[in-house]
């Protein structure tokens, strides 16, 4: 999952991208509105963390903007204001969740996944492809019964795989989906993982659709 | 006089003044009426005196033309008639009317009035020499004249005592009604009521008053909401740092997992979200103190129900525990401030989620009665212990990360909208847990 992080105070900014990364997504963390409005044009995002009082605008402004174009990405507010006119105004304005700082850090990668989940058809807490079974909620991978360790980024891979599950996804996706501005990338990395993954669930679970991308199997 | 209102003070005070200088005036008109009654009664005793003078001296002269004189004028017999004697030299009566005396006045033969027992005489020589005219009036007559002008002329003045006092009773009301008007006015304005006191036509005496009211009422206001939006601001400037805070905190906590130091990173970690509930519970009671209760907009409850119920349900600890048992119609429309109410069942909810036994349902009840109740599970708290609870920093158990502040600030904010929380344990049909019951007042 890519996600948009849009915070100006720099030791918040950080330990939530740093968190988020952890959890094998990649951020995009920016300061101010403009350069974000830039990348949401440019790049896909799986979702939007979004702070409501920034030094160059508010962001629900930036949130009703992207609603009128008809942009539906997932957006989760982080703000300090709790009150539950700020509530309401934030859900009216569109946005599909809302956290109250201070907040702990697992909350905002529960909340990302659960808002996430719900846009992309994986509202179903579990998925079966084959003899593998996995858990969202719990991050949990079972091959035939038994649980399976996977990696953070072996799970972010097979999310990007199960969020479409009915098409194929580039190589070239997956990377924009894992990888952040400023991210080196090796040219065989995205190959190396699905190989991993291939070790771990079988061979059948991502199947190769040769000169298009991947897809998981049947 | 104290304690008694301003309306019978100026009553009793008007209609005393008005009794004493009645009776201060009505003495004065009864004395000036006796001197003017005596006054005139001694010019007609005199006059009397006059017109016997030349008839006497005839009559001395002419001793046979005397005992006609005595016919003509010895008429009556009326005792309150006025009576003379002719008073010979030698002090024998020479003639009298019949309603005289046999024997002569015991006075002086001097010119003027004397009294004696039972009359009033006037006393003048006659024409004839050595003879004298004594005119008597009866004191009896003399005082029943002056009783009878004494009471026409005072007597109406009595009778107008009551009139007076009804009067007087009416305009005093009459006047006071402005002052009851504005007395009225700043009687409703309170903690949940600021707002100006309108224009009502007042008095020039009474209308400096409303505008110095007003002034302070507007005044207050400001001082008010300026406390309230520092408290407000100051929540939203001291979340963020904290914020920073404690993520920096849980990366290095994370970092530091399965190290001899990841016990105390944990630590730091709890103790960060202790202070940062801490402070956001005393912002929340310092805005509550500060006339939280004092925008009387119509807010739909069930609405903001629906907001903290979503948010709470989301929590790991909370979920699907949390039920809404609505027997009221679509909406529970009470006066308030929206965010106020909403930190006052957030605060109900949160104490259940702090307090009650987690494995059991936390219910919120929305009753036809304007009562909303929350039920939680737990052990009977002691009767003792529910009277403390909604003292600020007083906590249910000593176990809990709770501050104790949420019931304080339930309890502060319902006073201020004119409603009452009740806590009770068991809850009501239950043998055991909590039951926290707002009661809100009825739409005005």
């Amino acid at each position: 999952m890519r996600v948009l992080l849009i915070e100006d105070e720099p030791h918040l900014g950080s330990a939530v991208q740093e968190h988020i990364r952890a959890a094998g997504h990649a951020v995009d963390w920016f300061e101010r509105l403009e350069p974000a409005e830039h990348a949401v044009r440019t790049v896909s995002y799986d979702a939007l963390l979004l702070d409501l009082h920034l030094p160059d605008g508010r962001g629900l402004d930036f949130l009703r903007k992207l609603r009128r174009r008809g942009d539906a990405l997932p957006v989760v507010i982080l703000t300090a204001r709790d009150l539950v006119s700020d509530r309401i105004e934030g859900l009216k304005a569109g946005a599909d969740d809302y956290i109250v700082k201070p907040f702990d850090l697992d909350e905002v990668n529960a909340r990302l996944e659960a808002v996430s989940r719900r846009y992309f058809g994986k509202s179903l807490p579990v998925l079966r492809v084959g003899p593998v079974e996995l858990e969202w909620g719990a991050k949990v991978a079972r091959m035939e019964g038994r649980p399976v360790e996977l990696s953070a980024r072996e799970w972010a891979v097979i999310e990007v795989l199960g969020r479409r599950r009915q098409s194929t996804v580039s190589k070239e996706q997956i990377e924009d989906a894992l990888y952040a501005f400023g991210d080196e990338i090796e040219s065989n990395t995205i190959e190396v993982y699905v190989s991993r993954i291939r070790r771990k669930l079988g061979r059948d679970f991502i199947r190769t659709m040769r000169g298009l991308g991947y897809r998981l199997g049947d | 006089m104290a304690g008694r209102s301003l309306v019978s003070r100026l009553i009793w005070l008007l209609c005393s003044s008005m009794a004493g200088l009645w009776l201060l005036g009505s003495v004065t008109a009864g004395m000036l009426t006796v001197f003017e009654i005596n006054e005139r009664l001694d010019n007609a005793i005199e006059e009397v005196a006059q017109r016997l003078l030349p008839a006497t001296y005839e009559a001395v002269q002419q001793p046979r033309a005397m005992q006609q004189m005595v016919r003509q004028l010895v008429a009556t017999a009326d005792p309150k008639a006025l009576a003379y004697q002719i008073i010979g030299p030698t002090g024998e009566i020479a003639m009298r009317s019949e309603n005289a005396p046999e024997t002569p006045f015991q006075v002086p033969r001097q010119t003027g009035f004397h009294d004696i027992p039972r009359y009033r005489v006037y006393t003048q020589p006659a024409a004839a020499d050595g003879y004298f005219i004594e005119v008597a009036e009866p004191a009896m007559h003399r005082s029943e004249a002056l009783w009878r002008a004494v009471g026409l002329t005072v007597g109406p003045l009595l009778l107008f005592l009551p009139l007076s006092w009804f009067l007087i009773r009416w305009a005093v009301f009459r006047s006071m009604n402005s002052l009851d008007q504005l007395r009225r006015e700043i009687g409703h304005r309170d903690g949940s009521n600021l707002s100006l006191i309108p224009d009502m036509g007042l008095p020039t005496e009474l209308a400096p008053i409303q505008a110095a009211v007003n002034r302070l009422l507007e005044r207050l206001e400001r001082a008010l909401a300026t406390e309230r939006q520092f408290a407000a601001n100051s929540a939203h400037e001291l979340r963020t740092p904290i914020a920073a805070v404690l993520a920096q905190m849980q990366l290095l906590s994370a970092q530091l997992a399965g190290t001899q130091h990841a016990e105390r990173a944990t630590r730091i970690v709890n103790q960060i979200k202790g202070l940062s509930s801490l402070a956001e519970k005393l912002l929340q009671l310092s805005r509550a103190g500060a006339g939280a209760g004092m925008l009387r907009e119509r807010v739909d409850l069930l609405t903001v129900l629906q907001v903290l119920v979503d948010e709470f349900r989301r929590r790991e600890d909370v979920g699907d525990r949390l039920v809404v048992a609505a027997e009221c119609p679509d909406e529970f429309v009470v006066q308030g401030e929206l965010d106020v109410l909403g930190i006052t069942l957030r605060n109900l909810i949160e104490n259940a989620v702090r307090y009650g036994d987690p494995d059991e349902p936390i219910e919120i009840v929305i009753d036809r009665d304007r009562q909303i109740r929350l039920l939680n599970g737990g052990a009977v708290i002691p009767s003792e212990t529910l009277e403390t609870l909604k003292k600020p920093f007083v906590r249910g158990c000593a176990v809990g990360a709770g501050g104790g502040l949420g019931l304080a600030i339930v309890d502060s904010v319902m006073k201020q909208i004119g409603g009452s929380l009740t806590l009770l344990s068991p809850a009501i049909g239950r043998r055991g847990g909590f039951e926290a019951r707002l009661t809100f007042p009825a739409l005005t």
